[in-house]
């Protein structure tokens, strides 16, 4: 592992005490807040045997947060592949004023905190919000209720995508769309034909993180979905709550899923790398 | 004709970059457009292909008006220098795209692909995706993408710019070869001369968005017109000598000109520029001899070899000539303080076997031909001093000079040598920044007009540029003009260091008017200004017949039209200061153009009348002051 690269003189090389001292502290980091949680959750989870880990998954509220957890990457993952398309393509095809506005703004839901984000919507949408009372007369429900869920993922992860493709699109130019223009293919034919191939493993790898995110978000679902057991809980939360409760076999065994869904988004990660050559 | 361009104008945050390109390419020619980077010569092509807007003009391709169409509909076929083939794509589907996008049955589709992979020497790798071949083989792809919807028009912008030789002769000869059978009419971009030469049917050269000239290789080469285009294409020696009733003199010898020099309308060369002309010769031009006895051709003197290098088929001399009276050397250029001349020669290898010559001997130099330019190129000196106002007349002088293309000497007069004056140049330097197309500084200790009449009368230059502070300006400017022979540019500090457009050109009706029409002329050519001539006669005359003022102001439009500047002609009666005002109102113009008073008898020329008047009252207006020829006898 610490042998020094082909090519490169001795001089060119940091000590051999140096590399081992860089690696061994990676390497001992990572093991200790990575690798050994998860093993410890897997361990708790079937601590007291499989028959209580099916059992916690079976039951009808965990199976309900896992519906609904479902249910909101289904609609937030979606939207946000249009949303970080569009807008990566605005970014890196145009020019216009107030683009380095735009690039900002889109990396916002990153730099303010999860929590933040979901107060927001309920200062928008709760019951003494913004809109409340119009929502209120049109017997229309969103914060704490499933509506609201689904806004603070797609805001908490809405930067997911756009971020992936940004630098891919502006790196790569518009020489193979003009080239396609000028063959004569039509504005679908060349976004289809030329523009969509080009950028597919960025798209995709920024599919797999919105998506790892959207079923993972606690900080603003919490905020806006009012912990209704079977109705607003979605996994994360639900892990919480069993938590809470000294339920500690059903709450690893439903974190357990969301560590194996980690760890599926990122063999699916480390697949499309090895695929582009990152 | 299959491609016609009509002035032709891209305009990027209003500065030109292309600036009214008129071309006609025919059917089948391979017309190659030549120029260094920013030239404006890809912005050009990819107007023409339509991946780029158009400010002004039009495009024709074989008759039909484009300038509106989508690059789909135009029926071009494009290759671009990063080859731009889809990756996701093999070889055999990228050259199908454009049959496969028109929904081509397959079969055809298939069919078309093999026969354009054979034409391009690919035959057999259609399976292949570009990463995996060489990055010539992938502009052979490419090549034959871009044909296979059989184009009217191939267009290639830098095909080979990132090739390495040895590929880029191979594709030459293909490229050749493909169009010739093809007779598809060809428009291919490049920097590379040698590249141009070898392609070109017919080529062009542009510089700062502008198309110089425009001809067969040999032509351009031979016969140029501009001191551009002479000194771009090939090597070049290019002196500046005095033209006579018997030809032009350069030092010792007298060429007599052949009908391709004589300027091509007497009235647009003024008279002062009619004395000096540039000579054209080119090394292979340049004899050398160890005696004056046998030579068979005019000697220009005694050189001495400075530099020898062998160039394989030839072997290449620098000469180094005693300076020679009225003549100045353009191209090589000189070092600054030398008056020496250099030449530069070639000769073959036979001959350098006959007559060995090393570093430091001593040869006789003759000249077999020489070629007059018709157009004398201009010359700036722009003054500075770090004020405010020069540095709003370097930035317009600069301006104009990179437009006109005119050679640049920045001169910072009061100032001894040393690290100030150093700093000051730089600055200027930078201030001006690139793209003129010579550029020389240096400073003196004299005051501004004595330093003035010390280079001028070393170097003889066009057009001083001089920024005018408010209060004394006045006195600086007479002394300035009056140091030589020169026109002068006065830039207030508030002017604005784009070119102008619309320009107020005041006459006086007789010769010393036509002077001034016809320098303002040469310069607003290059700028694509519009001009208004303005004749201004005392109300008394309003009764009289204005036939000739009529007469002289319509000859004076044609001269400008004639030089391509669109033009109005006016009449007012009045007060002279009163009457330019108002017509400055009520035009817009940005530019006055005045004719400079008669020298009294010490020389001295007093400004102290219509330019003393008018000049507080032209905040951010340049004001260009023309002397006449009898001014400057």
């Amino acid at each position: 592992m610490s042998v020094p690269r082909a090519g490169r003189p001795r001089a060119l090389n940091e000590p051999r005490w140096v590399r081992g001292l860089l690696i061994g502290t990676a390497l001992a980091f990572l093991g200790f807040f990575l690798f050994v949680p998860l093993v410890l959750v897997f361990y708790e989870a079937f601590k007291d045997g499989v028959a209580t880990y099916l059992a916690a998954i079976r039951e009808p509220v965990a199976l309900a947060a896992v519906r609904l957890t479902l249910l909101v990457a289904f609609i937030a993952v979606p939207v946000n592949f249009l949303f970080g398309l569009a807008a990566a393509w605005a970014i890196a095809k145009f020019r216009f004023r107030g683009k380095n506005v735009l690039i900002t703004l889109i990396d916002l839901p990153f730099s303010v905190s999860p929590v933040i984000s979901g107060m927001m919507f309920v200062l928008l949408f709760g019951a003494h919000g913004f809109f409340g009372p119009w929502l209120q007369s049109h017997d229309l429900k969103i914060i704490f209720a499933v509506p609201g869920i689904v806004l603070a993922t797609m805001f908490v992860t809405s930067p997911m995508v756009a971020r992936e493709l940004i630098p891919l699109m502006q790196a790569q130019g518009s020489d193979e769309e003009e080239a396609a223009l000028t063959l004569g293919a039509s504005g679908w034919q060349t976004f289809f034909r030329v523009s969509l191939p080009k950028i597919r493993w960025g798209l995709l790898y920024g599919v797999v993180l919105c998506n790892a995110r959207a079923m993972g978000e606690f900080g603003a679902v919490s905020v806006v979905s009012g912990h209704v057991r079977g109705l607003t809980n979605t996994m994360p939360l639900h892990v919480e709550i069993l938590y809470n409760e000294y339920q500690f076999s059903a709450a690893f065994a439903v974190a357990s899923l969301l560590a194996l869904l980690a760890l599926v988004t990122l063999a699916i990660k480390s697949a499309i790398e090895w695929r582009t050559g990152r | 004709m299959s491609i016609v361009l009509e002035d032709l104008t891209k305009r990027y945050a209003g500065h030109p970059v292309v600036n009214a390109v008129s071309l006609t390419v025919g059917d089948g020619e391979l017309f190659v457009l030549l120029g260094s980077s920013g030239s404006g010569k890809s912005t050009l092509l990819r107007m023409i292909a339509g991946l780029t807007e158009v400010d002004a003009g039009r495009v024709m391709l074989h008759g039909r008006d484009v300038t509106e169409l989508p690059p789909a509909r135009r029926g071009v076929g494009f290759v671009f220098q990063s080859y731009a083939l889809f990756p996701s794509l093999s070889v055999a589907e990228n050259v199908e795209f454009a049959l496969a996008v028109r929904g081509t049955p397959k079969t055809a589709r298939r069919r078309r692909r093999d026969e354009l992979l054979e034409l391009v020497g690919l035959a057999g790798l259609g399976g292949r995706m570009p990463r995996q071949l060489s990055g010539g083989q992938q502009q052979r792809v490419a090549l034959a993408r871009a044909l296979a919807h059989q184009p009217e028009v191939l267009l290639l912008d830098e095909p080979f710019g990132a090739l390495d030789a040895k590929v880029r002769a191979d594709l030459r000869r293909t490229i050749r070869e493909i169009q010739r059978e093809l007779g598809v009419t060809t428009l291919f971009v490049t920097h590379d001369q040698e590249e141009a030469f070898e392609l070109a049917d017919r080529l062009a050269v542009l510089s700062f968005g502008r198309l110089l000239e425009a001809g067969p290789p040999e032509e351009l080469y031979l016969r140029p017109e501009t001191e551009f285009v002479a000194t771009f294409l090939g090597t070049a020696n290019l002196l500046v000598g005095e033209a006579t009733p018997q030809g032009v003199r350069v030092g010792p010898v007298c060429f007599p000109l052949g009908t391709h020099a004589e300027p091509r309308s007497a009235d647009i060369v003024d008279t002062t520029a009619a004395r000096r002309v540039q000579v054209l010769f080119r090394p292979e031009d340049v004899a050398v001899r160890d005696s004056a006895e046998e030579a068979s051709f005019p000697l220009l003197g005694q050189a001495v070899v400075d530099q020898r290098a062998f160039i394989g088929s030839f072997e290449r001399l620098r000469l180094r000539l005693p300076a020679l009276p009225g003549v100045r050397a353009i191209a090589p250029v000189v070092h600054f303080g030398s008056d020496s001349i250099w030449i530069e020669a070639t000769r073959s290898q036979d001959q350098a076997r006959r007559f060995p010559l090393q570093t430091g001997d001593t040869t006789w130099v003759g000249v077999r031909r020489v070629h007059a330019l018709v157009h004398p190129g201009l010359r700036f000196l722009l003054l500075t001093d770090g004020s405010a106002p020069s540095r709003a007349a370097l930035a317009l002088g600069g301006e104009l000079a990179r437009l006109a293309h005119a050679r640049v000497a920045v001169l910072a007069p009061g100032t001894e040598p040393g690290e100030e004056a150093d700093r000051r140049l730089q600055e200027a330097r930078e201030q001006l920044g690139s793209g003129v197309a010579s550029l020389e500084s240096r400073t003196s200790g004299e005051a501004t007009p004595a330093a003035v009449a010390e280079e001028t009368s070393r170097r003889p230059c066009d057009l001083v540029v001089l920024g005018t502070a408010p209060r004394d300006g006045l006195k600086l400017a007479e002394d300035v003009i009056s140091a030589g022979q020169h026109h002068l540019l006065l830039v207030p500090p508030e002017a604005p260091g784009r070119a102008p457009e619309r320009w107020l050109i005041c006459v006086a009706v007789g010769e010393p008017g036509k002077a001034d029409v016809s320098f303002a002329g040469r310069l607003a050519r290059h700028l694509r200004a519009e001009a208004t001539i303005l004749t201004v006669l005392p109300e008394a005359a309003r009764l009289d017949d204005g036939a000739q003022t009529e007469r002289f102001l319509a000859s004076s439009a044609r001269t400008l039209a004639r030089m391509g500047i669109p033009v109005t002609t006016r009449i007012r009666y009045g007060g002279v200061r009163a009457e330019i005002l108002g017509q400055l109102r009520d035009g817009g113009h940005d530019l006055l153009v005045v004719g400079s008073p008669l020298p009294g008898k010490d020389g001295e020329i007093e400004l102290k009348g219509v330019v003393g008047r008018l000049l507080p009252e032209l905040p951010g207006l340049p004001l260009l002051i023309v002397r006449s020829p009898e001014a400057s006898s």
